[in-house]
């Protein structure tokens, strides 16, 4: 264990920290137990209920949206997961010229705000001449989604000995099967986790959807904003405490792949 | 025991780190042939550049001038996984995700072995290497000494034509690395496979080598037996580096070694071609230390009590410091005492006369 550290030691961090998390996790506890209230209006407690989960389960335009969801985020996870390997293992890989400003510009898209993303890409495909729908969404989301997949990707290559993969050489490997029987079970790790990582961003994303889905292209989020336009339902606490679920699940198990060793 | 073949011939090789005006000559013009079936050894301080001209075998660096040829073939071009040699590595680099005998069989299996094949040499070579109960495990489950025996196993495995071994026993423990060295030897004499191991230890070196190159700041210094490499040191840097030495500045005149005020002793010297000033290197094992004999005068500054034996640093009377080494075998320990006046002599071809225009060290 380690010692405490007494020059760190300040009064009131306890009770400073513990306001921050209410301020953090308390509207979210709010969103939960709501989904649970009997009474059609979502703020007035009355009982308790299962109605509006099994509500959204019934509802043609919810399960459509979650479809919808469902296979971008897919799609755009093992997209961006391949692209972001690709990067990773060209970074590892020997040194070469500008390659501190080719790594600032696959984490750049994490600080360029999303608004100004979502516009870009409107613009770029209605230039291209492209119609909206699930293709210009699954590209724009392959696009953001990379640098998620690339952060531990890159981490857990640091990590690995370079030896390793000359020791396959040694032993007659390419470098394909170098990759596939050595630098990849080893890296596995990484990959998923920043598949999960991929994954939770794309099937939360708004803004970005919002702006390159054509008709017929809503995502969960999207249907969720065009709900709330008219109210408040606990059908729309339902849906988000749902993808709440999801959204932890995926985090967690994202993090546990990254923790684990070989 | 060793063959005449040529296994593997430097060729005046060169490695350039950094261009233009700051380009570093890490190996300048090394030229040397190891021959087949032989254990032979890089020797060397840490940035000699052994471990770069090991690595250049292995295919893992650029020759940047010159040529390696194994066996009369260029090795220039050709990529590691396309060179019939294998490399222990120091950190012995097993494949974390795999069992010591996935380990061992890695190497086959990419060189298209059939399972069937397989099998019986990861057996054998597991067996050869004493850890045929450990064919499950994986790599964090053994000890240093057992990985070590499993990156052994790995690199023997495909039977390559030479074993490259990069500072293998240095991360071991002092016992677990003479075990090892008495257990390199037995391998490479049963596999009659040509072993080019690197090491810094001039012990390791002397130990297990059928011939040594000691190295020095890119430049090779002397290639030898230990034999060659212990009694007939090519210049100061080699007789400073492998064992204990002591310098003395001497002149030589009729089959006298003379010492100014020290007095002068009637021992030959290996190279008396020349008359005048002399730079000497002599071993402290073969210096005699008396207090009432004949030899040089001196007094003794500092007694080292090593177990086996005693060192004494004497100061010659004319100013020079020499070490006598006296084996504790008959009980009286003590020959003298720091401050007694003493006597130095030496046996007979003790003195070994350096080249004048030797290296510093």
């Amino acid at each position: 264990m380690q010692a405490s550290n007494t020059l760190w030691r300040f009064r009131g961090v306890t009770p400073t920290a513990m306001l921050a998390f209410v301020y953090l996790y308390l509207p979210i506890v709010v969103l939960v137990v709501l989904s649970f209230n009997a009474n059609r209006i979502a703020t007035l407690w009355t009982g308790f209920s299962f109605d509006w989960y099994l509500k959204v389960m019934d509802n043609d335009n919810i399960l459509r949206a979650t479809k919808n969801s469902l296979i971008i985020a897919s799609g755009a996870t093992v997209l961006a997961t391949s692209f972001a390997t690709m990067a990773a293992l060209a970074m590892a890989g020997k040194r070469f010229r500008g390659q501190a400003f080719i790594n600032a510009m696959l984490g750049l898209p994490l600080l360029v705000p999303e608004i100004v993303t979502a516009v870009a890409s409107l613009l770029f495909f209605l230039a291209l001449g492209l119609d909206l729908g699930l293709l210009t969404v699954l590209i724009a989301h392959t696009v953001f989604c990379i640098p998620f997949a690339y952060l531990p990707i890159r981490a857990r290559l640091e990590g690995l000995d370079p030896r390793l993969a000359e020791a396959a050489a040694d032993l007659y490997a390419g470098p394909f099967a170098t990759f596939r029987r050595v630098t990849l079970p080893l890296i596995l790790p990484g990959v998923l986790s920043g598949a999960m990582l991929a994954f939770i961003v794309s099937l939360d994303d708004f803004v970005i959807t919002f702006f390159v889905a054509g008709a017929g292209a809503t995502t969960l989020p999207v249907y969720i904003f065009g709900l709330i336009r008219m109210g408040i339902t606990p059908e729309v606490n339902a849906v988000s405490a749902l993808m709440l679920l999801v959204s932890i699940a995926f985090v967690a198990l994202s993090y546990w792949m990254g923790q684990r060793k070989s | 025991m060793t063959g005449n073949r040529v296994a593997i011939e430097i060729d005046h090789v060169c490695k350039r780190f950094g261009a233009g005006e700051q380009a570093v000559l890490a190996l300048d013009h090394i030229a040397l042939d190891i021959r087949e079936n032989e254990f032979f050894t890089l020797l060397g301080p840490s940035g000699c550049g052994k471990t770069t001209l090991l690595r250049m075998i292995a295919g893992f660096e650029d020759v940047s001038a010159g040529d390696i040829r194994l066996y009369g073939a260029s090795l220039t071009g050709k990529l590691p996984f396309q060179r019939p040699v294998n490399t222990v590595f120091q950190s012995y680099a097993l494949f974390p995700h795999l069992t010591v005998e996935e380990n061992i069989a890695f190497g086959l299996e990419m060189r298209g072995f059939k399972p069937t094949d397989i099998k019986p040499i990861v057996a054998e070579k597991l067996e050869l290497v004493k850890l045929s109960g450990f064919a499950r495990r994986r790599p964090h489950q053994l000890s240093g000494g057992q990985q070590q025996r499993v990156a052994l196993a790995r690199a023997l495995a495909p039977s390559p034509r030479v074993l490259l071994l990069d500072e293998s026993l240095s991360a071991l423990d002092l016992k677990l690395r003479k075990e090892m060295q008495v257990e390199l030897k037995r391998l490479q004499r049963e596999t009659g496979i040509t072993f080019v191991f690197v090491t810094h230890d001039q012990e390791e070196a002397l130990t297990m080598s059928d011939r040594i190159a000691v190295m020095s700041a890119g430049k090779l210094q002397q290639v030898g037996s230990p034999e060659d490499i212990y009694d007939r040191p090519a210049n100061r840097f080699v007789a400073d580096f492998i064992g204990e030495t002591s310098f003395l500045q001497g002149q030589v005149a009729e089959g006298q070694l003379q010492f100014g005020a020290a007095g002068s002793l009637s021992c030959q010297v290996l190279d008396q071609s020349h008359d005048g000033a002399a730079a000497l290197a002599v071993r402290p094992e073969r210096l005699q230390l008396s207090v009432s004999g004949s030899g040089l005068a001196g007094v003794v500054a500092e007694v080292v009590y090593r177990g086996v034996d005693t060192v004494y640093l004497v100061q010659l009377a004319d100013g020079q410091p020499c070490r006598v080494r006296h084996t504790n075998d008959s009980g009286a320990s003590r020959l003298a005492r720091v401050g007694d006046a003493v006597r130095v002599a030496a046996l007979p071809g003790a003195f070994h006369r350096l080249q004048e225009a030797g290296h510093d060290a």
